[in-house]
């Protein structure tokens, strides 16, 4: 911190979002979504389904140091998620069984592994809402482009074109979903049938014009 | 409404895989959505045609969709409230509309493949 004091903090990566994500099988799921719509409580679930935890509320997306020119990656994010007591019962019902409380912070707790390094494949906008049915809405690729620029920290207006530059690039490789839940198991059924459905993305490409 | 709506010249469009576009407006540092009908109006808005026969083109491309007409004139409407398009009130002949020369490569932007 004290490093940082007095300093401009500069972020490295081209999309820097407000999300949870996990991992399978080589395939990132992002969840992005404002404090409240169950990112940490859904992204820590997924594990009982095989995913991995690559953050549950601070993405970062960029490419590799050594290739810039290349695919836009989910990285890991290792660091603790504020989960209600509420949360963790209903975490620990599934078997989802978490590391914590983390440094003595109350309801601060972290998975016992985490995912590695993967491109985006599918992103759920989810929203809890108490008592409500399950329904997963269909976005179009530049729905998701744009949710993914509405989801990401805002930056200086400068670097607008090229945040929506990456935002449109991981959307084009993407399929997405806004996801109501009002049950833990229902959204992680809907889930996983939207991934299964899911056709597998064969090429990525923009035609772009100015 | 005699109106012959033009692309905006520095607006950068992108067709994303499922014909779904996203326009860049550079002045503005804001992006549009539009869905495929309105992908499709987009791309007729050369002012080679007026606000009505875009509508027409794009319901005649989409006749399973009935909302298409007043969809392609709500986009074209919105299009140019937000600047995006500009309103020419001649028309351009489709032989010039051909000769234009092929769009800039600023602002492309090419994926690549999924391995």
């Amino acid at each position: 911190v004290a490093a940082l004091r007095g300093q401009r903090l500069r972020i490295a990566a081209p999309l820097l979002i407000h999300a949870g994500a996990v991992v399978r099988d080589g395939q990132a799921l992002l969840l992005p979504g404002v404090s409240g719509a169950g990112k940490t409580t859904l992204t820590y679930a997924l594990a009982v389904r095989g995913w991995q935890t690559l953050t549950d509320d601070l993405l970062a997306l960029n490419t590799a140091p050594d290739d810039p020119g290349a695919t836009l990656m989910a990285l890991p994010c290792p660091r603790c998620g504020h989960v209600s007591a509420r949360s963790l019962h209903l975490l620990a019902e599934l078997g989802v069984s978490l590391e914590g409380t983390v440094a003595g912070l109350v309801e601060y707790h972290r998975p016992r592994a985490w995912g590695e390094t993967a491109p985006v494949h599918y992103m759920i906008a989810p929203r809890y809402e108490a008592g409500a049915a399950c329904v997963a809405t269909p976005m179009t690729q530049a729905e998701t482009a744009a949710l993914l620029m509405k989801a990401s920290f805002a930056q200086r207006r400068v670097e607008y074109p090229a945040q929506w530059r990456a935002a449109i690039q991981v959307a084009a490789q993407t399929r997405g979903w806004r996801l109501t839940y009002g049950q833990l198991v229902g959204a992680l059924d809907t889930i996983e049938r939207l991934v299964a459905e899911c056709p597998k993305v064969a090429e990525v490409s923009v035609e772009g014009e100015k | 409404m005699g109106a012959f709506p033009l692309q905006r010249a520095d607006v950068e469009t992108y067709l994303m895989p499922d014909g779904s576009c996203v326009l860049f407006d550079p002045r503005a540092g804001e992006g549009f959505t539009l869905n495929a009908a309105g992908a499709l109006a987009w791309e007729y808005c050369d002012a080679a045609l007026s606000t009505e026969e875009i509508a027409r083109e794009v319901a005649a491309l989409l006749p399973a969709e009935p909302q298409a007409y007043t969809d392609g004139l709500a986009v074209v409407a919105q299009l140019l409230e937000a600047g995006l398009l500009e309103r020419r009130s001649d028309r351009v002949s489709a032989e010039v509309v051909e000769s234009q020369p092929p769009p800039a490569e600023a602002g492309s932007l090419h994926l690549p493949r999924e391995g």
